[in-house]
């Protein structure tokens, strides 16, 4: 279950709609929290949903909101994209209390989406989701040349990461020097 | 999508998803992600190394797959004429299989491979590579049908083989180099040699500060064996059959210490024995094995009851030590040849032939 709408992330959201209680729903009602990633629209999401995530879920048993506080408190993941959010919340309404399935084929197959997926995933710690995207990227190099894996997962040849390297060492150097000139500057 | 840039722990799951082909197909991407792969490598089941008279076949067995790398070389004359050098053919890459044979070009860190003359530096690169990314924990395998110069020192030291065999039809010609690497630098559990050495009057002269390395070492033309100072092998058969003074240099030899990794001799004799001489200058005693501990230990040997008829043993005495030998002379009842066996009452041996040691 899960509905989004536009909100901001420290104020309290307007009233998110909610998708129809199921005939099987439980006698006791089910509590809810808000999520929101850099976009700022909130994502309210069951607990039971998001029990798929370690991160969100040590988070929560831990602070015993009621439903206001929480409404009133959505959780802000600024560095997870609005729509990456969202497939991650969908993908945890779609599992809820579900065993997982051995494969998952609703992943996105453009890469620069899955991998921002697996990052967020990562992040949020949904072990089952994470081990899917993993198979996923895999597989986009199954029976590929060296040179096709190249492209696909954009490694750098041997010689661009020593250029990369020195590179890195000399912006390193520069700043350390930088830094002593600074420190000699405010000792003066 | 930049692999580099993911954490490492996803790294790490995308690699455990990867088959073997895959992963060598990534291998050979840059050496940064060599290094990735090296944290979570892969089981080999077998390695195997043949050498064919124009090329090398390397077979990596995995469970559900094999890969077979096909090295290309061409032998040719050098000036002097008395070596052969191995030049990578026209082929500048390796060969892999997957369903149909596949190349690609390998990143040979800077070397020319035209200027490469030979192709021992590929193979041994190749070996080096494989280990980044597989845990080749089994034993290897290899076999030579011809030895070109240069390939054997690019044998990986670290390995353990289980049997690497240079026993054509005819005796192979070999380099000092290559035969001094062979017995005194390997992990072997069986090398069975069909070599002679082209340079004249050629003695393999073991460094005695290496360790023995070789389990069982099974010699087919003795004409490079020091009989003085055997190479270092738990256990030497000489297939070929020797003189009775060859003999006697061997047993004498081990009385005055030398020899002294040998635990088991397997050796031929003509269709006659000398006794005289080959227990020349050794004092013997009478054996202090019983019939069944000897009839164990010619089990051992020797599997062909025929084989174990007639024998007689006596047993000598190293001077500096008191350690034990028993030497058995067996006889084929329907063939005259002779065989020497040499038996050193070393723990493993006295254990085999079911006598307490503690």
């Amino acid at each position: 279950m899960s509905s989004t709408e536009q909100g901001t992330s420290s104020a309290a959201p307007a009233e998110p709609t909610t998708a129809p209680e199921s005939a099987a729903a439980p006698e006791v009602p089910e509590s809810f929290y808000y999520v929101h990633g850099k976009d700022k629209v909130v994502h309210k999401v069951s607990a039971g949903a998001l029990q798929h995530s370690a991160l969100i879920h040590g988070m929560i048993s831990n602070l015993g909101y009621t439903e206001e506080q929480a409404k009133a408190n959505p959780f802000p993941f600024e560095n997870i994209d609005g729509d990456i959010l969202q497939m991650v919340v969908d993908w945890c309404n779609q599992h809820k209390g579900k065993p997982t399935p051995p494969e998952d084929t609703n992943l996105p197959k453009q890469k620069e989406k899955l991998f921002d997926l697996v990052l967020a995933v990562n992040y949020l710690e949904i072990k089952e989701l994470l081990t899917y995207c993993c198979k996923q990227v895999a597989m986009m190099v199954k029976g590929k040349s060296p040179e096709e894996i190249r492209e696909i997962w954009m490694i750098p040849t041997d010689a661009e990461d020593e250029a990369a390297e020195k590179e890195a060492k000399k912006r390193a150097g520069k700043e350390a020097a930088g830094e002593t000139a600074a420190a000699a500057g405010d000792a003066k | 999508m930049k692999l580099h840039r993911m954490p490492f722990l996803v790294q790490k799951m995308i690699i455990a998803e990867m088959n073997f082909d895959d992963r060598l197909y990534l291998s050979v991407t840059s050496k940064r992600t060599c290094r990735l792969l090296e944290m979570s490598k892969l089981d080999l089941v077998s390695i195997s190394i043949t050498v064919y008279l124009s090329y090398v076949l390397v077979r990596v067995g995995h469970p559900y797959a094999h890969l077979y790398f096909n090295i290309p070389f061409k032998q040719s004359e050098t000036d002097n004429g008395h070596h052969n050098h191995l030049k990578i053919g026209n082929c500048s890459n390796f060969q892999f299989l997957r369903t149909n044979w596949d190349s690609f070009t390998w990143n040979y860190e800077g070397v020319e491979l035209e200027r490469i003359k030979n192709a021992g530096i590929v193979f041994g690169k190749l070996l080096r590579h494989l280990k980044t990314f597989l845990n080749i924990r089994k034993p290897v395998q290899c076999s030579f049908r011809t030895v070109p110069v240069g390939l054997i020192p690019q044998l990986d030291c670290n390995y353990v083989y289980d049997r690497i065999e240079i026993r054509h039809r005819g005796a192979e010609n070999m380099t000092p180099e290559d035969l001094t690497f062979l017995l005194g630098q390997l992990k072997i559990k069986q090398l069975d040699l069909n070599v002679k050495v082209p340079v004249g009057g050629y003695k393999y002269q073991r460094n005695p500060e290496n360790k023995c390395l070789i389990q069982k070492l099974i010699i087919r033309n003795h004409i490079w064996v020091d009989f003085s100072e055997l190479p270092a092998a738990k256990l030497i058969a000489i297939k070929k059959r020797i003189s009775f003074h060859q003999m006697n240099t061997i047993l004498k030899s081990w009385v005055a210490g030398s020899n002294r990794d040998m635990e088991i001799g397997d050796f031929e004799l003509g269709k006659k024995t000398d006794r005289k001489i080959i227990f020349s200058g050794i004092g013997t005693h009478a054996t202090q094995l019983t019939e069944s501990e000897r009839e164990t230990f010619l089990e051992f040997v020797c599997p062909y009851p025929h084989l174990r008829r007639g024998v007689v043993a006596v047993d000598i005495i190293r001077e500096n030590d008191g350690t034990r030998a028993t030497v058995f002379e067996a006889k084929d009842v329907d063939d005259p040849h002779r065989k020497m066996f040499v038996m050193v009452w070393s723990e493993e041996n006295l254990r085999r032939v079911g006598r307490d040691v503690d």
